[in-house]
């Protein structure tokens, strides 16, 4: 396996058309923050990788119309920074600080505040990729509001390495929250999630809702943070309403400060990734069972499904509204994560849940997800990639998958 | 230009006689959308009930190799809905039940045939509505809201119509039927409801939407700063967003605009200014007065002479009728009017207003603006008269400079309303051969053969810089004279 870690666009294209000639498949790779998943076991291996870690720099950044461009390979921590120092933000906080925008883009990632703000797929404005033919192509541009020619910065969404490398990319950004609060408060058991259920039919505009567990170590415990914002009449209004929906527990934080003994709740990280912060405390081994379940949010409310998961080395964080439910499992025995995997997937047979993984075993492939994995439209999805890459050069397990599959 | 006997036979024993139509009076009905300079007779209409019936339609006019595509209520703006020679058109007007609504999840799947504003007033008693509202909402469909990714006032803190879909049933243009999305937010693998999104008509027609539903908001205000320049209003814009306040809309009408509906609608604009910007914040009731407050404060700094505020729900719903049917209004100035769409980056309002103003003067035209500004989603509205070439004539060249301002200053051609057949010529201002060649190769996915909706939203490959002439004046008053003899109504 070799590594090309292209110092320009250029580069990356030059290489790209090389590959081309004599097609061999290879991995697109940002910083590999992401579980390197394989669909068909073993099938990985060999592969060459184009890293576009070195691919940092800005295009523009134009606070006054609340747009940004930048290239594939920089990180979302460094993004923050830059929007931060003009007061602003890009609405979309993953896991890690250290993932790149591609490989964000590619994943099509979302986070708490999805909830409110939207996830990438509503930030995104324009995009620039190396398609299946090494052409380094555009679509969108650089305002808000666009419909002219097809949203090909969608299609990259989520695309998974499959269908081309993205290079570039253009995003709406907005400004920071007005004085971000916190509330919290812990719960023995999900009991929470009426709570939750009533703040759904209340209507309130919170910004972001996040639950996790175990809240303390070795306790079966769960803790609920709620985010809020604006001005002092409307988080007082807030506040109100949301401590008589969850009878007068919530104790007030003030979002965006790290604040020692509730690690575990959004701190100065609070734009740039949690799970570093989380990986850290709960201290989980190299090789730990990540799968996020995605799902609606009627589904994600219903009490048992949670309950019923507990085991002693499972953490969960779990966005209900929306919903995506995670389940980390500090276990590295990979018949264990298969177990678990399977105990997942009797607990949400009656659902139209999808889960991806966020890290496994390495023998643990896609395959394991069973239908779960797989889009809708998935045969369609698959032609596409065929379409798109006719020289089958970019390799992406995604898209490998067998046509009928069982979902147990 | 009517359906081979065959082949009405066969599409007779799908939908039954009385949905399949070739009539002359009925062609001439469906030669053209809402941009009436584009217009060609169909080569006949078919009207299926339900998905099931549009599959089998489809599937006959693909063996066939015959030209079609689909239409909502025919108010799309870029010639979306404009057939080529021999196309058949699909008229999605049977398709308009309401399926299942789900207040958890905030959800409504609906037929593509339900018209846009139907959605909010069915869900409305229970606190909630539909956020793409065009202007043209009492009529447009969801089908045609999705083709174009429509947006509306509201687009500005809530998104386009693609940020309220969660999924699809789409029949590709060889009748398979796929479901795209579903009925939460992610789905792993690549956005392609995002890609079928504003995809004009040309990869799949829509016969199932998910549409979320959005909470209304406790509390909305709407101001009306009053100003004597357009070139302050537009300042105010850029203001009001650096603020960091972000309205839910912001639109400014021109006086040009404030004249016709004082002669229609009469919400009672003042008629000596030069252009209103409505700005209207939405959220709870608490602290609401306090931000209306500061964006007041900056309309002032920024030159308004006043700041009005909506008193009641009346008042507001008076100030939106205006703005929502202010194109309908300039048909008391003039017979005919050009709306473009140009989308600039909105900190260069100012300057690109000025420009539009000058670009009129140049073609001795009037050129009125009512517009989506938080965004910088232009509609300038070229007025002319139809029956005068010459001012067809200068209409043209004046769009086409305007849209050439906007791509000059970073912007793009269309913010809403989409490419269609009307700006085609021009995409290749901004796209590079190769993109455009791109934007094909992905079509080529969905409709290889082009047979669902040919010729639209991007150049055809190989003829790009290519200019479709719209129709000749004389051929549209011969068939409008052809339909008035035969149906006894005058066109
Ligand atoms: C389907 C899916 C959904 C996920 N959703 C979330 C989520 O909602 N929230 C969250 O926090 N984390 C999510 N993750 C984890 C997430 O992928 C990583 O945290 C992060 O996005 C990866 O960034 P990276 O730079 O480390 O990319 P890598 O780990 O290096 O690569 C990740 C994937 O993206 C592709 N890729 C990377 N760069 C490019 C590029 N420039 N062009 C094309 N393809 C590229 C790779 O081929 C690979 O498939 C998700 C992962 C997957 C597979
Ligand atoms: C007075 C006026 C005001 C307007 N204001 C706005 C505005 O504020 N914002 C805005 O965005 N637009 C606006 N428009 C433009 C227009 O109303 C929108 O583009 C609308 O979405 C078109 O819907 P329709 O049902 O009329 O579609 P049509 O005009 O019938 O069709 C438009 C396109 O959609 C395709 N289509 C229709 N149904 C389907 C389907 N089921 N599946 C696949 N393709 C389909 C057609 O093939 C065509 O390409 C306005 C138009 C008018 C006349």
């Amino acid at each position: 396996m070799t590594t090309f870690t292209p110092a320009s666009i250029e580069e990356a294209q030059t290489w790209l058309q090389q590959r081309l000639e004599q097609p061999k498949p290879f991995q697109i790779r940002g910083n590999q923050t992401h579980f390197q998943a394989k669909a068909i076991p073993s099938s990985v291996e060999s592969e060459d990788v184009l890293s576009l870690s070195k691919l940092t720099a800005t295009n523009f950044f134009d606070p006054d119309d609340m747009v940004v461009g930048v290239e594939a390979g920089m990180n979302i921590s460094k993004l923050q920074e830059i929007l931060a120092e003009k007061k602003m933000v890009l609405p979309v906080n993953p896991w890690f600080g250290n993932s790149t925008l591609g490989g964000l883009l590619a994943c099509n990632d979302i986070g708490p505040n999805r909830l409110m703000m939207g996830g990438l797929r509503d930030c995104i404005i324009g995009i620039e990729y190396l398609n299946g033919r090494a052409e380094r192509v555009h679509a969108g541009g650089k305002v808000v509001k666009n419909v002219t020619g097809y949203d090909l910065c969608r299609m990259m969404l989520g695309s998974l390495g499959g269908l081309g490398v993205i290079t570039a990319a253009n995003l709406k950004v907005i400004p920071q929250p007005v004085e971000p609060h916190g509330l919290y408060s812990r719960f023995r058991d999900t009991s929470w999630l009426l709570g939750v259920a009533a703040l759904q039919e209340a209507r309130l505009p919170i910004d972001w809702i996040q639950a996790l567990a175990p809240a303390t170590t070795g306790e079966p415990d769960w803790i609920l943070g709620i985010g809020i914002s604006g001005n002092p009449e409307r988080q007082a209004r807030l506040e109100k309403e949301l401590q008589s929906l969850f009878q007068n527990q919530l104790k007030s934080i003030t979002d965006g400060k790290t604040n020692r003994s509730l690690g575990y709740l959004p701190g100065t990280d609070r734009y740039t990734g949690w799970l570093e912060g989380l990986r850290k405390k709960w201290k989980l081994l190299p090789n730990y069972l990540h799968v996020m379940v995605l799902l609606n949010t009627r589904d994600a409310l219903q009490p048992i499904r949670l309950e019923a998961l507990q085991h002693s080395d499972l953490h969960q964080v779990i966005h209900p509204i929306g919903a995506d439910l995670h389940f980390l499992l500090d276990v590295e025995d990979p018949n264990e994560q298969l177990d678990f995997l399977q105990e997942l997937k009797n607990r949400f047979r009656r659902t139209d849940a999808k889960m991806v993984f966020g890290n496994a075993h390495p023998d643990l492939s896609l395959q394991d997800l069973g239908e779960f994995g797989r889009s809708t439209a998935y045969s369609f999805t698959q032609r596409l990639q065929r379409h798109l890459d006719p020289a089958g050069v970019f390799h992406a397990p995604f898209y490998q998958l067998p046509q009928a599959m069982n979902a147990s | 230009m009517a359906f081979a006997p065959r082949i009405r036979e066969e599409l007779t024993q799908i939908c039954g006689s009385k949905w399949i139509k070739d009539d002359e009076v009925t062609l001439y009905t469906y030669r053209s959308d809402g941009l009436t300079l584009y217009t060609k007779l169909p080569m006949g209409i078919v009207y299926p009930a339900n998905s099931e019936e549009l599959v089998r339609v489809v599937k006959v006019l693909h063996r066939e190799k015959l030209t079609f595509l689909a239409r909502g209520a025919g108010t799309g703006l870029s010639g979306g809905a404009v057939p080529q020679e021999d196309t058949v058109i699909i008229e999605m007007d049977r398709l308009k039940e309401i399926h299942d609504i789900d207040y958890i999840n905030r959800i409504i799947t609906v037929g593509p045939g339900v018209v846009n504003l139907r959605i909010s007033e069915k869900v409305r008693p229970n606190g909630y509505h539909f956020v793409p509202d065009p202007s043209s909402q009492k009529a447009c469909t969801i089908g045609g809201n999705v083709a174009e990714n429509s947006g509306g006032p509201h687009a500005l803190k809530y998104g386009v119509t693609v940020n309220h879909v969660l999924g699809m049933e789409v029949v590709l243009p060889d009748g398979e039927l796929i479901q795209v999305g579903g009925d939460f937010h992610n789905q792993p693998g690549p956005d392609l409801l995002g890609l079928i999104n504003g995809s004009e008509g040309t990869f799949g027609i829509v016969t199932k939407v998910v549409c979320r539903l959005t909470p209304n908001p406790e509390k909305a205000v709407t101001l009306l700063g009053i100003f004597d320049s357009v070139r302050c209003a537009c300042d105010a814009v850029s203001a009001v967003i650096r603020s960091g306040t972000i309205p839910a809309a912001l639109e400014l009408i021109d006086k040009t605009v404030i004249y016709a509906v004082e002669q229609t609608l009469k919400p009672g604009f003042p008629q000596d200014a030069e252009a209103v910007l409505i700005v209207e914040l939405e959220d709870l009731t608490d602290g609401i007065g306090n931000d209306a407050a500061k964006v007041e404060e900056l309309l002032m700094q920024n030159g308004a002479q006043k700041v009005e505020r909506a008193k009641d729900d009346a008042e507001r719903a008076r100030i939106w009728r205006a703005r929502k049917e202010s194109f309908g209004a300039i048909g008391c100035i003039s017979p005919s009017y050009y709306v473009q769409d140009g989308v600039i980056p909105r900190s260069k309002l100012p300057e690109v207003i000025e420009q539009i103003e000058a670009i009129g003067k140049k073609y001795n035209l009037t050129i009125a603006n009512v517009f989506h500004a938080g965004d910088g989603n232009l509609h300038p509205l070229i007025l002319y008269n139809y029956k005068d070439a010459d001012e067809v004539e200068r209409t043209h060249h004046a769009g086409e400079e305007i849209l050439k301002v906007c791509l000059s200053c970073g912007g793009a051609l269309s913010g809403e309303h989409g490419i269609g057949l009307e700006k085609l010529k021009l995409m290749t201002d901004l796209y590079s051969e190769n993109d455009l060649e791109n934007m094909n190769w992905v079509r080529g996915c969905f409709n290889p053969e082009s047979l669902l909706n040919p010729s639209k939203a991007i150049p055809t490959p190989s003829r790009c810089g290519e200019s479709k002439r719209p129709v000749h004046i004389s051929d549209d008053v011969a068939a409008s004279k052809m339909v008035t003899r035969k149906s006894g109504v005058a066109v």
